[in-house]
């Protein structure tokens, strides 16, 4: 089998060039932001543990750390953007080109079997979406590390979702999305905004679904504080005596009575003492299960649209 | 002269190979003239220079008198076009093409005359242009050419893929309303059967060169086949191929040449593409 | 002109995109504007409540609604862009993608005027899906801010209103020319989105150095007004930056506080409409620019 890889490339080679310097290009300036941040962060001895959320700690308390910090947040957040996004416009592309352009009439009729035809196609684009994941994926994971300084953001909720083999699996969601909304509508442009419509709201859906659906525990922040390595799912919380957590308003209802209108910080020290700041958390070292959990959904979904995709495409009538 | 070519030449890039080299050819006003030549012998791009969609890389055109590149809203009004492939917009019905004709020749699309003629042809106006077979959308094609009662139609093998009984139809109505108009038609086509039936002018256009002007009664009466060895000092066009030992040559009915027999069209027009090609 | 013709014509390829298109922006829309209306309405009940018992609810609520606000302002931001680009990729990429311009060009005398009118109408369709969108991001703008007038807010100038507008055709008139050019409708929607990134960015760069060079001293922040920049005065009332003041302080020795009185640098709220008016017209001296440099590539343009 030889995939014809070589038509393939110059049948897609503006928007494989596109993709493909799109990633080099952001992953060049992550790796050099991160980089950056690793030098300041060790020069200026700053690797103290962060606490995220606070500014005038850790290494975000020194100023050309700071300085680094935004264009590495905007380059994590396109190198998570990228795998989805390449796979929804090689996906909702593979067929529908095909069929737009006409050109399908003649790859269905030279091909004894349009399941193969479309399987080569499978294996070729997921390859590209896989190269694409892991490059994102790996330079993801030295930016969050080295904006997180000493934490590894491995085994930790730190960066959840901007690095590492879900970017991957989110490259393949949009493209297993993406080959069936380009199969059912044979039009890549309207594909390719479904595609991204119905990828971001399965992608949103799954992190909630984590959120929802996973043992959580309450750990004991200070409001403010947060845990680097965990999940907070309900932050900013007092816990009650019962076990009960509850909202600081509520705490603060038991303060006694007129407490909170002729002294604001003494209330608020009473609260802390007897409603002490606590958040829910998925603790970091479930980090790899809801990985894994959601990763399975996610490539549970695309698989199924590959499924009904090539339905699709084995019967479809040509114009 | 309605449409004329002079010194025209062009090629896509400066590495590709010209299309057209140093054509010079014009067509009269009125009749349908054939346009031939082999795959690749610049028949489309020709069309496509008349109607302004290519610039010459030398040379220039002229529609009506007009340059199409310089003057092409003059040129183009002129004109009625039918590509090669079908460019309908595949989701409007047949009934929004001729309104598009109208909006942009108000003063002179005839839409009774399209409708009629549709009609004629088992053409529901209501229906979608995607799902209209490749004969009916080259008979929307035509009828909206037609309809727009341009002096000028140039058709670009509206008829591959047609079958028998559709490129029958599409003859008459078009022979029907030449006849009727007197506009001047220039009809790409590889079928010699519908260009015996239709034309009655010849170009016969080898890689890039006009190999060939002239009407087809003259042409045929201008030609001899011989079989055998052409005599000394005759014209050979070329040996005709597939044939024994057949050669076209230029002669008239009174060049006394032994075994002479008067070509048909097919002669003639398989002749001048086999000096096309040998000529590559 | 007949204006159904053209539409059809315009609008009838492309009904799927116009349809995702128009979902999308009475979606971001409604919800902008419930978010804003729910906002309000907690807002009243926070005022009223009286107490920390009675006033848990609604700060909860409000706690819940902010949450929403980040997301729904990136909404407000892409939707105008993304209709953009879709429509103007459709306006001349898609003809020549499906070869329809072959039949289209040669039946209009005038390529001009038949990009004319699909400027017309496909700009309409981009105003008509970034206004309710712009409208419904004021709203919640005002919902944030009751204390001042939403309408004259400098500071809420870019999440809402006109410059989202502005933005939205500009898009429009990028992807339209990139499409006259490249000629097919995907290729041209990914080139878009870079040059489109680069025009809106530039423009940014260009009009926060506008804002910088229009700030004056503002003798009081009042909410709707813009801050840019901080700055000093010295004690003959010169306005220095900090930075220099800094320096000038470590030269003479003299403590900084005793010497420089902190100024606080931007623009005042009644200079909203200036500003929105000089970056919206900035923004449509381009479109226009690009729409030119469309209308240029159409009459040079080979149909496939």
């Amino acid at each position: 089998m030889t995939f014809l890889v070589g038509p393939w490339w110059r049948a897609n080679r503006f928007v494989l060039s596109w993709l493909g310097i799109a990633t080099l290009l952001t992953a060049s300036a992550g790796l050099v932001v991160a980089g950056q941040l690793q030098s300041v962060a060790s020069t200026l001895g700053c690797a103290i543990p962060s606490q995220a959320g606070i500014d005038d700690a850790g290494c975000l308390a020194v100023p050309a750390f700071r300085d680094l910090y935004a264009p590495a947040t905007a380059m994590g957040l396109l190198l998570a953007i990228l795998p989805i996004f390449a796979g929804a416009v090689l996906g909702s592309q593979m067929v529908a080109r095909e069929i737009d352009e006409g050109t399908a009439r003649f790859a269905w009729t030279l091909e004894p079997s349009r399941l193969r035809w479309f399987v080569e196609g499978i294996i070729r684009n997921g390859l590209f979406v896989l190269m694409v994941g892991s490059v994102c994926g790996v330079v993801g994971y030295a930016l969050v590390a080295t904006e997180n300084p000493p934490a590894d953001p491995g085994g930790t909720f730190l960066g959840y979702g901007l690095w590492g083999p879900i970017l991957v699996v989110r490259g393949f969601l949009g493209f297993g999305i993406g080959v069936l909304c380009g199969g059912g509508m044979g039009r890549t442009l309207p594909a390719l905004l479904i595609t991204l419509i119905v990828s971001a709201a399965l992608v949103v859906s799954a992190l909630v679904a984590a959120r929802t659906f996973y043992p959580t525990e309450i750990r004991m922040f200070g409001h403010g504080d947060s845990p680097a390595e965990a999940l907070i799912i309900a932050g900013g919380m007092n816990l009650a005596p019962d076990g009960r957590l509850i909202m600081p308003m509520e705490a603060l209802s038991h303060a006694p009575p007129g407490l909170a209108e002729s002294d604001p910080n003494a209330a608020s020290a009473w609260v802390d003492l007897h409603y002490p700041p606590a958040s829910t958390v998925i603790v970091g070292s479930n980090m790899a299960d809801v990985q894994v959990h959601e990763g399975v959904v996610l490539l549970a979904a695309s698989a199924l649209s590959l499924t009904a995709a090539a339905l699709l495409v084995s019967r479809r009538r040509l114009a | 002269m309605i449409l004329e070519a002079h010194g025209l030449s062009k090629r896509y890039g400066r590495k590709d190979p010209w299309a057209l080299f140093g054509i010079d050819l014009s067509v009269a006003p009125g009749g349908i003239t054939a346009l031939v030549g082999p795959n690749g012998a610049g028949k489309s791009t020709l069309l496509r220079t008349w109607m302004g969609f290519e610039r010459p890389t030398r040379g220039h055109v002229r529609v009506s008198g007009h340059d199409p590149t310089r003057e092409r809203s003059a040129a183009i009004s002129q004109v009625g076009y039918v590509p090669q492939t079908s460019a309908l917009y595949r989701d409007l019905t047949v009934a929004d093409h001729l309104g598009f004709a109208a909006h942009y020749r108000p003063r002179t699309f005839d839409r009774p005359l399209a409708e009629r003629r549709l009609a004629d042809l088992g053409v529901a106006l209501d229906a979608r242009a995607g799902t209209l077979s490749g004969g009916q959308a080259a008979q929307v094609g035509l009828a909206v050419a037609l309809g727009l009662r341009a002096p000028v139609l140039l058709l670009d093998e509206p008829l591959a893929g047609l079958d028998p009984l559709a490129r029958r139809e599409f003859i008459d109505v078009l022979v029907d309303d030449v006849r009727g108009t007197g506009a001047t038609v220039v009809l790409s086509s590889h079928v010699i059967s519908d260009i015996e039936q239709a034309c009655d002018r010849l170009i016969v256009l080898g890689v890039g060169r006009a190999m060939l002007v002239d009407s087809i009664a003259h042409a045929r009466d201008s030609h001899r086949v011989l079989t055998g060895p052409a005599p000394t000092g005759t014209e050979v066009v070329a040996p005709l191929p597939g044939s024994n030992d057949r050669t076209l040559v230029r002669a008239d009915e009174f060049t006394a040449l032994p075994d002479a027999q008067s070509p048909t069209l097919e002669d003639v027009v398989m002749g001048y593409l086999a000096a096309a090609r040998g000529g590559e | 002109m007949n204006v159904t013709v053209i539409a059809r014509v315009a609008v009838r390829p492309i009904r799927t995109e116009f349809t995702i298109l128009a979902i999308l922006s009475a979606f971001v829309s409604t919800a902008l504007a419930l978010i804003a209306g729910r906002i309000e309405a907690v807002l009243v009940e926070l005022d009223r409540c009286g107490g920390p018992t009675a006033c848990q609810g609604p700060s909860q609520t409000l706690a819940t609604l902010l949450t929403f606000v980040p997301l729904s302002r990136l909404a407000a931001f892409l939707l105008p862009l993304v209709g953009g680009l879709i429509l103007g990729t459709s306006l001349v990429a898609t003809d020549l993608d499906r070869r329809t311009a072959v039949f289209a060009w040669s039946i209009t005398p005038s390529r001009s005027r038949w990009l004319l009118e699909r400027v017309l109408v496909l700009g309409s369709g981009a105003v008509m899906f970034a206004l309710p969108v712009a409208f419904a991001a004021f709203l919640l703008q005002r919902a944030l801010g009751p204390e001042y007038d939403a309408a004259l807010s400098i500071g809420g100038a870019d999440n809402a209103g006109l410059l989202l507008v502005s933005q939205s055709i500009l898009a429009f008139s990028i992807a339209g020319w990139v499409g006259s050019i490249s000629g097919r409708s995907l290729s041209s929607a990914l080139a878009s989105v870079v040059v489109i990134a680069a025009v809106i960015g530039g423009l940014t760069i260009g009009f926060s150095a506008w804002r910088q060079a229009e700030a004056v001293p503002l003798d009081e922040v009042r909410a709707g007004a813009l801050v840019v920049d901080f700055g000093v005065r010295d004690p003959d009332g010169r306005l220095l930056s900090v930075d220099d003041a800094m320096s000038q302080a470590a030269r003479s020795g003299t403590p900084f506080d005793d010497r420089f009185t902190p100024v606080v640098l931007g623009l005042r709220e009644s200079n909203y409409s200036l500003l929105v008016a000089g970056e919206a017209g900035i923004e449509a001296v381009t479109t226009a620019f690009f729409v030119g440099l469309t209308f240029i590539a159409v009459q040079y343009r080979r149909p496939q």
